[in-house]
């Protein structure tokens, strides 16, 4: 088989980073940075986040070329030893657990609340689940293949429901810019991270992508389709439902679709269209960060990558069942948000700078 | 062994858990809500479609809709109070949402709608009325078997042709407006002569019913906010009457000014229009001066009743209706965040200049008369 090398191409890369980072962000994204910075100079804040984390993906990827990095699990070996990494590795894997049972659960709640009353939440997980790991079984090449699938195909829908909307924005809503001065962006900075969440994955998927010179732009492409996407879904939400009324509704970006009706084409109802295209984008959030759960438990423990995918769905389905309320789901993705920029900022720079001062050392 | 797995998928197909037969469902149309002759209650009337063909007798005329009343402290109980005498009902594909003028006298509209617009199934696109008779008097209306929430939706497409009518007021509008200043106008809807007609409007203000207006009020708000998308301008010249209809808005341009506290709205609005009548009987429309002297009546008239109904908002009923604050808190960002509160105290004392600008580029397909 031509796929057995296991290794993807650049494009391959951008999808998978696109569909893991659009994810459940994507539906409350509008609330969370509303609450924080209390006007509607949230796109701003976007924008802003958006060129500050692909200034610092440029400088990572640079980093890892500069150390050749082929697999981030025996890197981070060579930076913290055997145990240290080995604890690293597993906080690690935690979080990917972690967030693989969130946007399972944050799927259940919005399917539980929208489409299917009756039936019991748990089988929708479960379900989830199992169809995750089947797909699995074909490693990164399998998610890949699903991603180039699924990510046009959610583009081209959601763009689709948000033209339909023109009939009902008031760009009015968005004034006035910067009303409140530069202060109250600057605060909002650091939140809205849930809908950056699976930009760090690329890091550990280095290793994996064939042409190296290819990473960055492969990387810098999957990162801006969301951000794009965000700060369009920003805008569109916030002109529609004004600023006080984002703030009070749960799931924005439904609440915003549902605001407006189509006449004159065959169906007038798109929530629908909405809400199958972000499974599909769940499931596929869900997917990614199961696997690199999966990946680095074979990482650390050395033993057969299939018997984790097995070992993983007990642990991912009872995680998802831990928050009891809406509230207590938000808790959750608050925690994530935590362990969030270690992942991504603190992690590979401590790595880099410990391999770089063990390298120059052995060298010099 | 082949066969035993084909048995084993045989529950694959017995699809969801969710599945209703569509004709053990209540789709509701049309809600109402009055207030209830017990103490602390709402009464809730729902409207359901009947599906045809259900009826036992073919010969008599057969009702394509059936409603059910039922009265309980809290919107939802009441919903669910209703399933003791019909299906299960479902929300989805709910048109309007009507409200007693009494039950919004004493009830914060925010909590009314409140249900709604929590739910999962009702969408926020559903339009919201105001009504002076009980609710259940205007569902239950039977004009020539139409389905009453039907007749009443589909009225609000004539905002195109007349400006007696406000702008459709959707679940989710009412829902911002009443999180921002809560205050706006909504839409009445009488009986008149066995006819459901959309008649008067409530202004709303703090969640609360504060007046009502009549159809010459709305006419003019809407020439106040901008929400003009046709209709007629009856004026008269000559000591004759005549009528220009509205054709576009060309421009409309709010700019505000403060000086100290006190604040002006300067709204400048500009359309074109088309001679539509005349009953002059000299007219000659193919003369320019003739033309702007008719324009310049047709402004007089409307700058009047604009005049009249700024009186009434900023005296009669204390407050912003025409989401003027919009404009405020745009251009004088500051100002507002510390004067958010005592919004309806600066509108009432603020100047409004209104200056409106018709073209009338066309006059029809005769001009002159002799």
């Amino acid at each position: 088989m031509s796929q057995a090398d296991g290794k993807i191409l650049s494009g391959e890369l951008a999808a998978i980073i696109s569909c893991s980072m659009l994810g459940v962000g994507m539906l409350t994204l509008p609330r969370t940075i509303t609450e924080k910075i209390n006007s509607s100079d949230g796109w701003i804040v976007l924008i802003f986040n958006g060129v500050l984390i692909s200034l610092f993906i440029c400088l990572l990827i640079v980093m890892l070329k500069k150390h050749q990095v082929t697999n981030y699990y025996a890197y981070m070996e060579e930076a913290f030893g055997k145990w240290l990494y080995k604890m690293v590795g597993l906080i690690v894997v935690v979080y990917f657990t972690g967030v693989a049972s969130f946007e399972v659960l944050a799927m259940g709640e919005m399917v539980r609340f929208y489409l299917l009353e009756e039936t019991p939440v748990e089988i929708v997980i479960l379900t989830m689940i199992l169809a995750t790991v089947h797909l699995l079984t074909g490693k990164i090449k399998a998610i890949a293949k699903v991603c180039v699938f699924f990510l046009p195909l959610t583009i081209v829908i959601v763009l689709l429901i948000y033209l339909l909307s023109i009939k009902v924005i008031d760009i009015k809503n968005l004034q006035p810019v910067l009303g409140k001065g530069f202060l109250p962006v600057m605060k909002g900075m650091g939140s809205g991270t849930l809908s950056f969440f699976g930009i760090e994955l690329f890091i550990f998927m280095f290793g994996t992508v064939k042409n190296k010179n290819k990473v960055k732009s492969g990387v810098l492409i999957g990162f801006f389709i969301p951000v794009i996407l965000y700060v369009i879904t920003y805008v569109l939400v916030v002109a529609t439902l004004t600023v006080p009324e984002v703030k009070s509704v749960t799931w924005p970006t439904i609440s915003f679709v549902q605001s407006y009706e189509v006449k004159g084409i065959f169906i007038e109802r798109l929530e629908l269209f909405l809400l199958i295209t972000w499974i599909l984008q769940f499931f596929c959030t869900h997917a990614i960060y199961y696997y690199f759960a999966a990946e680095g438990l074979t990482e650390i423990f050395n033993n057969s990558y299939t018997t984790n995918l097995i070992v993983l769905v007990p642990l991912v389905f009872f995680l998802a069942k831990i928050p009891k309320n809406t509230i207590e789901i938000f808790t959750f993705s608050d925690i994530l948000g935590y362990i969030f920029p270690f992942i991504l900022i603190g992690l590979p720079i401590i790595t880099f700078i410990i391999v770089q001062l063990k390298r120059s050392r052995r060298s010099g | 062994m082949k066969r035993l797995w084909l048995i084993l998928l045989i529950p694959l197909l017995s699809s969801c858990w969710d599945s209703h037969n569509i004709e053990e469902l209540s789709l509701v149309v049309g809600m109402g809500i009055d207030k209830s002759k017990k103490k602390n209650e709402i009464m809730l009337t729902e409207q359901i479609l009947v599906p045809p063909g259900n009826s036992l007798q073919e010969n008599q005329a057969q009702l394509k809709y059936k409603n059910v009343t039922v009265s309980a402290k809290t919107l939802h109980e009441a919903i669910r109070d209703s399933l003791l005498i019909t299906n299960t009902v479902l929300t989805n594909h709910q048109r309007i949402l009507l409200i007693n003028e009494d039950v919004l006298r004493k009830i914060p509209m925010e909590a009314i709608i409140n249900q709604s617009i929590r739910d999962n199934n009702t969408r926020r696109s559903c339009l919201v009325y105001l009504t002076k008779r009980p609710t259940r008097e205007i569902l239950g209306l039977a004009d020539y078997g139409e389905i009453p929430s039907n007749v009443i939706y589909e009225l609000k497409d004539n905002v195109k042709r007349t400006n007696k009518i406000l702008p459709p007021l959707t679940l989710g509008n009412a829902s911002s407006s009443l999180q921002s200043d809560g205050s706006f106008a909504i839409q009445g809807v009488e009986i008149k002569g066995k006819k459901l007609i959309l008649e008067g409007a409530g202004v709303i203000n703090n969640s609360k019913l504060v007046g009502v207006m009549n159809n010459e009020d709305i006419a003019s708000l809407n020439w106040l906010n901008g929400e003009v998308k046709g209709g007629i301008i009856e004026a008269v010249h000559h000591g004759n009457p005549f009528s220009v209809e509205v054709i576009k808005r060309t421009k409309r341009k709010v700019t505000t000014e403060l000086n100290g506290d006190h604040l002006t709205i300067n709204v400048k609005v500009g359309y074109t229009t088309r001679l539509s009548e005349d009953w002059y009987g000299k007219e000659n429309s193919f003369k320019k001066s003739y033309l702007k002297d008719a324009e310049r009546v047709a402004e007089d008239k409307v700058e009047e009743d604009v005049e009249e109904i700024v009186w009434k908002l900023q005296h009669k009923y204390k407050t912003g209706v025409a989401g003027l604050y919009r404009y405020v808190e745009n251009q004088h960002p500051k100002f507002w965040e510390k004067n958010k509160n005592k919004w309806d105290e600066i509108f009432s004392n603020a100047d409004i200049n209104y200056q409106v600008d018709l073209r009338i580029i066309d006059f029809g397909s005769k001009g002159g008369v002799k």
